[in-house]
C-alpha cells in the first residue's frame, strides 16, 4: 500500500510573556532572511501593527479567521513539499485551523502567545522528512 | 504529568501490550508520552487534567492489523479507543472517555476504495476526509456531489457513524451510509447487508441484505471497529441556487418553523437546511469585542448594530434549490410566498450580498458540498477558543422551538454566555445545535460551562428534549435521560456489549456503554 504521508505531530503550544516572544520572533528564520509566511488578521489594528514590526522581508498576507482559501489554493500542498517557517499574528481559529492541517503532514513545532481577547502571535515550523508522499486520494484503488 | 493506566492494568502489562502492538504495527506507529499529546481534548471542560487522558495510541494500516491490535488487547485486558480522523473537536476530539485508553487511530487507513459515477456512491475506510473524497472528485471530473459537514477535515465514515449532519439534500449522514465491514473485539470481521454474501454486487446499493439490520448498532456504539463504509453520493444537479431569508424578531422563530414543516415534509424545501442565530452568523465574520467591551452576553442594542451592519436578522434560513431551473423557480416562488408572509422578512441570493466575508457566500458553498473550515471562526468571537455543542431534539413545531429556544438561550445567557444557536432542519425534527464558546485557559470559566451544561441537559430531559450526540464528558448524563421502563434501552445495549466485547475493551463507555467490570463506577 502506498502509505499516506502521516506523521504524529509533535506540537508544544507555550504560553510565554509577550515581550520574550516578541524579541525571539525577530530572531533570524530558517534561511536566515526570511518567514515563508507571514499571516496577519487585517481586520485588527495590532495586527497589522505588529506585522510591520515583525515580518522582516516576508510581504505580510492578510486574512480574516478563515484558513480554508488559502489552505486549498496554496499552502496545503507547499507545506506538503518542503519544511517551512511560518508565523503570524491572528485570531485563534486560524492558528488552530493551520496547526491541526500541518499536523497531518508534517511534524509541527508551534509557540504561541495570546496577545489580547483576539489576537494570537505564533510561529509554526515544520519537519517535512516524509517529502514526496501522497495525499490519501492519490492512493486511490479499485481493490475491495 | 505521567499518563494514566486504565483501572486494573499495571504499568508492566502497559508496557508488554504496547511492545506487542510495536511488533504489529511497526515502532514508528505506536505514539506514547509527549507523542500521544495530539490525541488530547483540544478544548476540555474537566478541570482534572487527568481525565479523559489517553495512555499512547497506535495506527494500524490495515485491517489485519486491527484485528491483531484487538487480539492483543483482548489478550491484555487493555482499552481501546477507536477514532477515524480524531476531529470530532467540539465532542472531545480523539480523546478517550476511560482515561488510560490506547487510541486507535485508524487514520492511515485512508483508502478512497471505490467511486461509483453510475450508481452515486463511494466506499471509503475511516481515514478518508471529506477534503480527500471531494479532492479525488474534483480531480477525476466525477459528476457528484458529498455532503459535507462544517469541519472539512473529518472523517466521511466517523461522522455518518456519530451521526453527523451535512447541509445538501444528503444532509443525514448515516441514513446515506449503505454497507459496513467491522472488526469485532474476537478480531473477526464481518461485511453487513449485502456484503455479507460472496460475489455479490449490491453492497452499496441495497442496506438491509437479508435478517436483522445490523448496521446502526455500530453507529455512536463500542461493539465493533468499523474498517470499510459505503456513503452514497448526490448526482451533480443540473441547477444550483442557494438563498437566505433573514428575519428581525427572536420570536419570528415560531412562525417560521410553523411555515417550514410543511415545505419541507413535501420536499419543497429540498435540502438539510438550517435557521442559525444572529451572533453564530456574526461569528464568522466578526469578534465579539469588535461590537461590545462588556461582560456578560451582548445587550439587545448591540445585537440590533450588528444586525444593521451585517444586513443579517436576528434569525437566518438558508437553504438551496437544486434542480433544473424550471423546476427551482417553481420551487422559490413557493417558498418566497409562504415567508413573505412574516413581518420583516428580507430575501437573498449571493449576489445580493456585497459585503465580505458575508454568511450566505459561505453557506453557499457549504451546501453544495464543498469542505471548509469556515465555521471555526466561531472560536474567535469571545476569545479563549473553546467550544461545545449542546444538541437536543424536537419536533419540527413553532411551539417546541421556541420553547427549546427560550429555555436554553436564557440558561446560557445566565451562566455569562452569547447564545450561538442554528435548527437542522430534518423532514420531520430540529436539531437545536446550540454552540457555546468559551475561554478553555480560564479554569472558573470552565467550571461555569460544566454547571451550566448539566443544568441544560437535566432540563431539557424534563421537557423530553434528548440530545442526539455529545461531548465525551457527558455520554453517561446523556445516557441516562434515555431511561425509558428502568433503562430498558441501556441495558439492552449492555447485553449486546457484552456478548460482542465480553472483556470490554472496546471503547468503554462511549454513549455511556460501558462493560461489566466498569459499569458500577463509571470509571472514567
Amino acid at each position: 500500500m502506498n502509505r499516506r504521508l502521516f506523521v504524529q505531530a509533535g506540537v508544544t503550544s507555550l504560553f510565554i510573556p509577550n515581550a520574550m516572544f516578541a524579541a525571539s520572533a525577530v530572531a533570524p528564520s530558517r534561511d536566515g532572511l526570511a518567514w515563508d509566511y507571514f499571516f496577519f488578521d487585517e481586520r485588527f489594528a495590532e495586527a497589522r501593527r505588529l506585522a510591520k514590526e515583525l515580518s522582516g522581508t516576508t510581504e505580510p498576507t492578510p486574512v480574516q479567521g478563515d484558513i480554508t482559501g488559502i489552505w486549498t489554493s496554496e499552502l496545503g500542498r507547499a507545506s506538503l513539499a518542503a519544511p517551512m517557517t511560518m508565523k503570524g499574528v491572528t485570531a485563534e481559529s486560524f492558528y488552530f485551523c493551520l496547526r491541526i492541517l500541518l499536523a497531518d503532514q508534517a511534524r509541527v513545532e508551534a509557540q504561541v502567545s495570546r496577545i489580547d481577547r483576539d489576537l494570537h502571535l505564533w510561529t509554526i515550523r515544520t519537519d517535512n522528512h516524509l517529502k514526496g508522499a501522497a495525499t490519501s486520494w492519490q492512493n486511490h484503488s479499485h481493490l475491495v | 504529568m505521567a499518563e494514566p493506566l486504565p483501572p486494573g492494568v499495571s504499568a508492566d502489562r502497559m508496557a508488554e501490550t504496547l511492545e506487542r502492538f510495536r511488533q504489529i504495527v511497526g515502532k514508528e506507529w505506536v505514539f506514547a508520552g509527549e507523542q500521544a499529546a495530539s490525541y488530547h481534548d483540544p478544548y476540555p471542560i474537566s478541570n482534572d487534567d487527568a481525565r479523559y487522558r489517553a495512555h499512547a495510541a497506535v495506527a494500524p494500516a490495515s485491517v489485519e492489523q486491527v484485528q491483531e491490535i484487538v487480539k492483543a488487547a483482548n489478550a491484555f485486558g487493555v482499552p481501546l479507543w477507536p477514532v477515524s480522523r480524531g476531529k470530532n473537536f467540539a465532542y472531545g476530539g480523539a480523546a478517550p472517555v476511560l482515561s488510560g485508553s490506547i487510541v486507535l487511530d485508524m487514520s492511515r487507513m485512508n483508502r478512497i476504495l471505490e467511486v461509483n459515477e453510475k450508481f452515486g456512491y463511494a466506499l471509503v475506510e475511516p481515514g478518508v476526509s471529506y477534503f480527500d473524497l471531494y479532492n479525488y472528485l474534483q480531480a477525476n471530473d466525477l459528476k457528484l456531489w458529498l455532503d459535507v459537514p462544517d469541519p472539512g477535515w473529518g472523517s466521511v465514515m466517523g461522522n455518518a457513524l456519530d451521526h453527523g449532519v451535512g447541509y445538501t439534500p444528503y444532509g443525514d449522514h448515516f441514513m446515506m451510509q449503505c454497507g459496513m465491514e467491522v472488526v469485532l473485539a474476537s478480531g473477526d470481521v464481518v461485511r453487513t447487508g449485502m456484503g455479507a454474501m460472496p460475489g455479490n454486487n449490491t453492497w452499496q446499493l441495497f442496506k438491509y441484505g437479508f435478517g436483522p439490520y445490523v448496521d446502526g448498532i455500530f453507529s455512536q456504539s463500542n461493539f465493533g471497529v468499523v474498517t470499510k463504509m459505503g456513503i452514497w453520493l448526490m448526482p451533480e444537479p443540473a441547477g444550483y441556487r442557494p438563498y437566505m431569508i433573514t428575519f428581525q424578531r427572536e420570536e419570528d422563530i415560531a412562525e417560521v418553523i410553523e411555515i417550514l414543516r410543511p415545505l419541507r415534509l413535501n420536499n419543497v424545501i429540498q435540502n438539510a437546511a438550517t435557521i442559525r442565530s444572529l451572533v453564530l452568523d456574526a461569528a464568522i465574520s466578526s469578534t465579539r469585542s469588535q461590537y461590545y467591551s462588556g461582560t456578560g452576553p451582548i445587550p439587545d442594542s448591540v445585537a440590533r448594530k450588528i444586525m444593521a451592519d451585517q444586513d443579517i436578522g436576528m434569525w437566518n434560513f438558508c437553504g438551496a434549490l437544486y434542480g433544473p431551473p424550471p423546476i427551482t423557480d417553481a420551487l422559490w416562488s413557493v417558498i418566497r410566498d409562504a415567508f413573505a408572509k412574516v413581518p420583516g422578512a428580507k430575501f437573498y441570493f449571493p449576489e445580493d450580498r456585497k459585503r465580505r466575508p458575508d454568511i450566505l457566500i459561505h453557506r453557499a458553498e457549504t451546501m453544495r458540498g464543498i469542505p471548509k473550515l469556515t465555521e471555526f471562526n466561531f472560536l474567535n468571537w469571545a476569545g479563549g477558543g473553546g467550544h461545545i455543542g449542546f444538541s437536543p431534539v424536537s419536533p419540527t413545531t413553532g411551539t417546541d422551538a421556541l420553547k427549546q429556544y427560550r429555555m436554553v438561550s436564557g440558561r446560557v445567557r445566565e451562566f455569562g454566555f452569547d447564545y450561538m444557536g442554528l435548527l437542522a432542519i430534518g423532514f420531520r425534527e430540529l436539531h437545536h445545535v446550540t454552540v457555546i464558546v468559551y475561554d478553555k485557559t480560564n479554569p472558573d470559566e470552565r467550571r461555569r460551562l460544566d454547571e451550566c451544561f448539566n443544568l441544560l441537559v437535566k432540563e431539557a430531559a424534563a421537557e423530553g428534549y434528548g440530545e442526539y450526540r455529545t461531548h465525551i464528558q457527558y455520554m453517561d448524563a446523556i445516557a441516562g435521560t434515555y431511561k425509558w421502563n428502568d433503562n430498558a434501552l441501556l441495558k439492552m445495549q449492555q447485553t449486546i456489549k457484552d456478548a460482542l466485547d465480553p472483556k470490554g475493551i472496546l471503547a468503554p463507555g462511549k454513549s455511556g456503554i460501558w462493560p461489566k467490570h466498569l459499569r458500577d463506577g463509571k470509571q472514567s
